[in-house]
């Protein structure tokens, strides 16, 4: 006993080191890792259905096996309000939800009818969703786009998160983070803009569904960039038979009211036009196209997939041709300025454009798209094009009071004293965009 | 005895500068004054980077005593021990806070919600083990991860530099806001006092303060830097990143390529909190030894435990309260410690070359 | 002494236990009887009868001990001794040659058994460069590194250490060069032991070290005399135990077991990525397993999902919780180094094969164990030799640490780390930093740390440790 006394008058902190480690070690001994505790969402969806929310969880389901293939199903809950709804899903789940590998948050249009930043906030601050996740909204249900993308994942490998990410940095030049959303959302114009995905549900007519199930370019308006992919695995064979397209990944494991809530008839289609839903005070205010987005993204440094088309240009021959044009280059210089007390927004911008495509119209044209250079009448249509979408999307801004286009951190951060004046002199100062003059400088040039 | 070198106490400035600074402080500052907390930053390391030139004087003037036995000389025994107990308290409530400081990382990101308070009990041996050793093998300890924590630190900055980040507008709270904000925060700091308590133990040959204002110099960069990185990546959402160094991480490009680089800023922060911790713990038990000559350091880090215990189980409970109890109250005694201590002492250390001057001339 | 020669060498056997290697002779000329007693297990006989016995019977003049000492006995080791040391003689192999007609004893050293010869130790193997290493017999060791240093300066002190074995402890340093309070410590503490026996270098070593109960070795070793003489030339003390192919130095720093002979013996480019390689196998070796649990146990969330999906998959159908499989993985791989290690040369194929295909590899498939799991542990035993030195103490540190990580997650594996480096930073035996040149930093002594620079570079002593005044000019 002495000399176990003498130890520990020795060694005091090892002693300590010993109890603390007695104390916890036999937990850590018996507990079993945090892959079977917790269930890995990579996707969440939240909708609003009349007045309940549903939360969607798209989970891993870990599987014994030596192959390593992620295998996922979507388990919903409901609750009338979004805490509900996460125990809700975790009792279907029989295990707390682990959100750091959510890559995606999705949200139907109803959510955001009113403002969904307290939804989210809950997520974020509660159950540790990741700022960094791609934050996109959908036309039908969160949930029936989880089951979508899980089946389209399967079957062909595309992910949601990864086409919303070419979006993002292809498309609208931004960043559809949730933590971008929040920075739009607590700047002084409370405006953002995030990724919008169409869904296509087609529970009755699931044969119509089938030749337009490869990865197909799909007319909507001029756009050229949507794509519409089918997620149905039936439709990948051929498109004859059934139309049971939700994951049944683990499903022998699921509860009946999983199955209830996991599964879902009807072929269904995931649309990627590029469109992006303007939010303002986190609620909708406009959906916005790939043109509109293309105009946005003129006054970003960054260069976008932009492609401009412009119709009836005269040839050599005298002929009538409509004519596409890559942007392959870009500079772009803003500044603002004050002029009798008017906001004057300024933009310099130089575009390199080369011809990459001409649309003859079924007649027999002499010129050789690599050989056309860009004349005077060409730059003055890519020009006036430009402009005019410009105005368009201008419009559509000022209607809603939206600001994503930066105006106010550049006047803030070159003439803060007269535009905080001015904005003070306003009724409405929410709405200054209309009250600021823009002046495009375009310089369409021959790029290389 | 067993002293210091010069580079070591440069390191352990450098690693008190980044104490309770690069977590929740650039948030916490940014509720109240905007970006423009940089200003309020700047002007109190100024003020610092004084303090520490009242050190090395200090130092100069008494070479061979520590502080118990300067202040003794020129005001008796009980004042002495009145001002050395103000540090004590002082550096009783500084650990507190870092522990807490250090849990809110711990709870939030490390172990989301699986970790609990007293589980921070685990670090009592270590840092107790420490402050026993003495001051020379933490000083040897902090000198081997020195370079540790410099890339681990300088790896989130440039991480989070080559991130969309853009230039944040400056100039956007009032002089008042920016007076407020570092006023409420001004506990977060007082990094040089420790140098005070130990600086019997620093072994200062001539010219050699240099090397420790150049490593005060490495942290105050850091620390700006961080706060600049952090406000120019967040911007208005500042206010949302509780944990600075490691939000600074979170929107990596690299993160889907090889995975999550937040181990790095969890090892780093952990490794600058337990070291934080060290110090501070260690700055508490020598004013304990300094005030109660009689006892070892042994007790003092008995002492600091109970106190650490019965202070949490009854009186706070909570980490939030501990964070608002420093902004509220421990604000008013931080300005004691932090400002007046500092001036006195280097009024005394002034008197003390008048007078060995006039000594001279007669 | 005078006629009692042959009662002498009774006394003497009696005294030695009748010992059957105990060999006695006795020659008798006109002044009277000469005695000779020495052990023929340590003695060569056919040196005695040539270079003793048939000198002495041929001479033609007449036989005094001075004749003796001067002109009869052809040998280089002859002394007079006095009788207390007779014994100690004996046990050393010596003849002890005495008689009735002349006062005291003289010792001829005729010294024989058998040694092993010097050959490359199996511990510390070199691609290129001396493969010499120290054997068992104190005086093959002792020629070893005069051969390598000549110098005048070079010193041998002999101590004896051991109430039985009376083992021979040379204490070896170069004048000067070594610090003469390190030698002075050294002589004082061997000075001090009181024990039964000697066995080996280990014995002393425990005596040397100021923390004894420690984990860690504070004492440094090696088997290599080109690994001696250079500590020597740095300024250290080198002991060797007799009997021991393991000779000590003395003051000893982490950092010299980073270092290998390897590391001299090629360019210093090259040395320097080695170095850090072995300084990350030491890191994996003691965190990866402790690593690996407590991100299974705490921190999923900073896996990668698809490595998460690997070990989930893996670990979903196990017996074991995650904690408990590397436990039992370590256990196992333990296990099988302690058998290959006993194990005879010719089975230690078959333990490899068992080993690693039947037990890995029918545990995965069995479901019993998971393959990251193997891989991680597989990974730290493995990594643990890029140090063998070091091998027990990492051991022990990796137990440590499967604890800490899987009980308190990433948190417990810094807090060890750094309770652990606050601990070495502690040791400073010898007035030395256990940790330099990087703990305290010793700018000077970097040229030879984990980079390390040109040979040429290298002029002056280290700093890192006391040493001597005179260093290389």
């Amino acid at each position: 006993m002495k000399k176990m006394i003498d130890a520990v008058k020795k060694y005091p902190f090892i002693l300590i080191l010993v109890l603390i480690l007695v104390a916890f070690t036999p937990y850590s001994l018996f507990s079993p890792g945090q892959s079977r505790k917790r269930a890995v969402v990579i996707a969440i969806g939240l909708d609003k259905i009349e007045d309940e929310y549903e939360i969607s969880f798209l989970t891993f389901i870990p599987s014994p096996n030596q192959e390593f293939q992620q295998a996922n199903s979507v388990v919903s809950g409901k609750g009338s309000s979004v805490s509900e709804a996460v125990l809700d899903a975790q009792l279907t789940l029989g295990k707390d939800i682990g959100l750091s590998h959510a890559k995606t948050t999705v949200v139907n249009e109803k959510m955001l009818e009113e403002d969904v930043s307290s939804s989210l906030d809950y997520l974020m601050r509660v159950v540790s969703l990741p700022e960094n996740t791609v934050f996109v909204c959908t036309n039908t249900t969160a949930k029936q786009l989880l089951m979508a993308t899980n089946s389209l994942e399967k079957n062909l490998g595309i992910k949601l998160d990864q086409l919303v990410s070419y979006n993002a940095n292809e498309v609208y030049i931004s960043d559809t983070s949730l933590e971008a959303f929040y920075k739009g959302y607590y700047s002084p114009t409370k405006s953002s803009l995030i990724g919008y995905i169409e869904h296509i549900k087609d529970s009755t007519q699931s044969e119509q569904a089938a030749p337009q199930n490869q990865s197909s370019s799909q007319g909507s308006g001029d756009s050229q960039k949507s794509s519409q992919t089918s997620s149905s695995q039936d439709g990948q064979q051929g498109g004859a038979g059934s139309s049971e397209q939700n994951s049944s990944a683990g499903s022998s494991g699921q509860s009946e009211n999983e199955k209830q809530r996991g599964s879902l008839q009807g072929q269904s289609q995931i649309l990627n036009k590029g469109d992006a839903v303007l939010l303002r005070d986190g609620q909708k205010v406009a959906l916005l196209d790939v043109d509109n987005l293309n105009s946005i993204n003129l006054l970003s440094t960054k260069r976008s997939l932009d492609s401009i088309t412009i119709t009836d240009v005269e040839t050599e021959d005298g002929k009538n041709v409509d004519m596409t044009f890559l942007v392959k280059n870009k500079v772009v210089s803003v500044k603002t300025d004050f002029q009798n007390n008017i906001p004057l927004f300024v933009a310099n911008i130089n575009l390199g454009v080369q011809l990459s495509e001409i649309d003859t119209k079924a007649q027999k044209v002499k010129q050789n798209v690599q050989n056309t250079q860009i004349t005077e009448e060409i730059a003055q249509k890519l020009e006036q094009k430009i402009k005019a979408e410009f105005a368009k999307v201008l419009q559509i801004l000022r209607e809603n009071k939206a600001d994503v286009l930066g105006v106010y951190d550049h006047f803030f951060a070159e003439n803060r004293k007269e535009f905080l004046s001015f904005l003070s002199s306003l009724d409405h100062p929410e709405d200054f965009l209309s009250h600021v003059v823009f002046m495009l400088n375009l310089k369409v040039e021959q790029d290389g | 005895m067993k002293s210091i070198s010069a580079r070591q106490s440069g390191i352990i400035v450098f690693l008190t500068i980044l104490a309770n600074k690069i977590l929740v402080l650039p948030s916490a500052m940014y509720e109240k004054s905007k970006t423009d907390s940089i200003f309020a930053l700047i002007a109190i390391f100024a003020f610092e980077l004084l303090v520490l030139a009242c050190f090395f004087a200090l130092k100069k003037a008494y070479p061979e005593q520590n502080l118990k036995e300067i202040l003794s000389k020129k005001m008796g025994c009980v004042a002495a021990k009145v001002i050395i107990f103000a540090f004590l308290i002082f550096f009783l409530f500084k650990t507190m806070l870092t522990y807490a400081v250090l849990y809110v990382y711990l709870k939030d990101l490390v172990y989301q919600d699986e970790f609990g308070f007293l589980a921070l009990v685990c670090l009592f041996p270590v840092v107790n083990h420490a402050v026993v050793c003495g001051l020379r093998a933490m000083g040897r300890t902090f000198e081997l991860f020195y370079y540790i924590v410099l890339v681990g630190v300088l790896f989130c900055l440039c991480i989070a530099f080559f991130t969309n980040i853009s230039m944040p507008n400056f100039f956007v709270a009032s002089p008042l806001e920016i007076f407020h904000s570092g006023f409420r925060h001004i506990f977060a700091f007082g990094d040089y006092l420790v140098l005070f308590l130990f600086i019997d133990k620093i072994k200062l040959k001539k010219g050699e303060e240099k090397k420790i204002f150049l490593f005060a110099l490495v942290g105050i960069i850091l620390v700006l830097a961080i706060f600049i990185i952090f406000y120019a990546k967040y911007q208005v959402t500042a206010f949302m990143h509780n944990n600075a160094l490691a939000d600074l991480l979170v929107f990596s490009v690299q993160f889907n390529a090889i995975g999550r680089l937040d181990i790095i800023a969890m090892l780093t922060i952990m490794t600058l909190g337990l070291f934080q911790l060290e110090i501070f713990q260690a700055a508490f038990c020598e004013s304990f030894v300094q005030i109660f000559d009689k006892l070892s350091v042994k007790y003092g880090v008995i002492v600091f435990d109970i106190l650490f215990l019965v202070i949490y189980l009854v009186l706070i409970k909570k980490y939030e309260i501990m964070l608002s109890f420093a902004t509220d109250y421990l604000v008013y005694f931080a300005i004691l410690t932090n400002i007046v201590l500092p001036v006195l002492i280097y009024v005394l250390s002034r008197r003390h070359k008048k007078e060995t001057y006039d000594e001279k001339n007669d | 002494m005078e006629n009692n020669v042959e009662k002498y060498i009774e006394n003497l056997k009696s005294q030695f236990h009748q010992n059957s290697d105990f060999a006695s002779r006795l020659f008798v000329c006109q002044k009277g009887k000469i005695g000779f007693v020495f052990l023929k297990s340590m003695s060569d006989p056919i040196l005695f009868s040539q270079c003793i016995y048939l000198p002495i019977q041929s001479f033609d003049g007449q036989i005094t001990k001075q004749n003796l000492i001067d002109k009869i006995l052809k040998n280089s080791g002859v002394e007079t001794v006095q009788e207390e040391k007779v014994f100690a003689e004996i046990l050393d192999g010596k003849v002890i040659v005495f008689s009735d007609f002349f006062e005291g004893f003289i010792s001829v050293d005729i010294t024989k058994y058998p040694t092993r010869t010097p050959s490359e130790p199996p511990t510390s193997p070199v691609i290129q460069g001396p493969r010499e290493g120290f054997v068992e017999d104190f005086k093959t060791n002792i020629t070893l590194l005069r051969r390598r240093i000549h110098s005048k300066d070079l010193v041998f002190k002999m101590m004896t250490v051991g109430s039985h074995t009376k083992t021979k402890v040379i204490l070896s340093y170069i004048d000067g060069v070594a610090d003469s309070g390190v030698i002075k410590e050294l002589e004082e503490k061997i000075g001090k032991i009181k024990i039964n026996g000697v066995v080996d270098s280990y014995y002393i070593l425990s005596y040397l070290e100021k923390r004894p109960n420690s984990l860690f070795k504070q004492i440094g070793n090696s088997e290599k005399p080109d690994v001696v003489v250079s500590k020597m030339l740095e300024g250290k003390v080198a002991i060797i135990v007799d009997n021991s192919p393991i000779v000590l130095t003395v003051p000893f720093i982490l950092m010299e077991d980073m270092q290998s002979s390897n590391d001299y013996y090629t360019n210093h480019h090259y040395s320097s990525v080695v170095r850090f390689i072995r300084m990350c196998g030491l890191l994996i070796a003691i965190v990866a397993p402790g690593f690996y649990l407590a991100l299974q146990l705490f921190h999923y969330n900073i896996l990668p999902l698809n490595f998460l999906i690997t070990i989930a998959d893996t670990t979903q159908g196990l017996p074991f919780t995650p904690f408990l499989e590397i436990l039992f993985i370590f256990l196992l791989f333990q296990i099988l180094y302690e058998v290959s290690l006993r194990l005879p040369s010719y089975l230690g194929l078959a333990t490899s094969v068992v080993g690693a295909l039947i037990l890995g590899d029918t545990g995965v498939k069995a479901g019993l164990i998971s393959p990251p799991g193997v891989i991680i542990t597989a990974l730290a035993k493995i990594a643990l030799y890029t140090v063998p030195e070091q091998q027990s103490q990492i051991t022990v540190l990796q137990i440590v640490f499967i604890i800490l990580g899987g009980s308190l997650g990433v948190l417990g594996i810094v807090t060890g780390f750094v309770y652990v480096v606050n601990y070495l930073n502690t040791l400073d035996d010898y007035k030395t930093p256990y940790l330099a040149p990087y703990a305290p930093r010793v700018k000077e002594d970097l040229k030879d740390a984990l980079l390390k620079s040109s040979i040429t570079e290298k002029h002056s002593l280290p700093k890192s440790f006391p040493t001597g005044k005179r260093g290389a000019k």
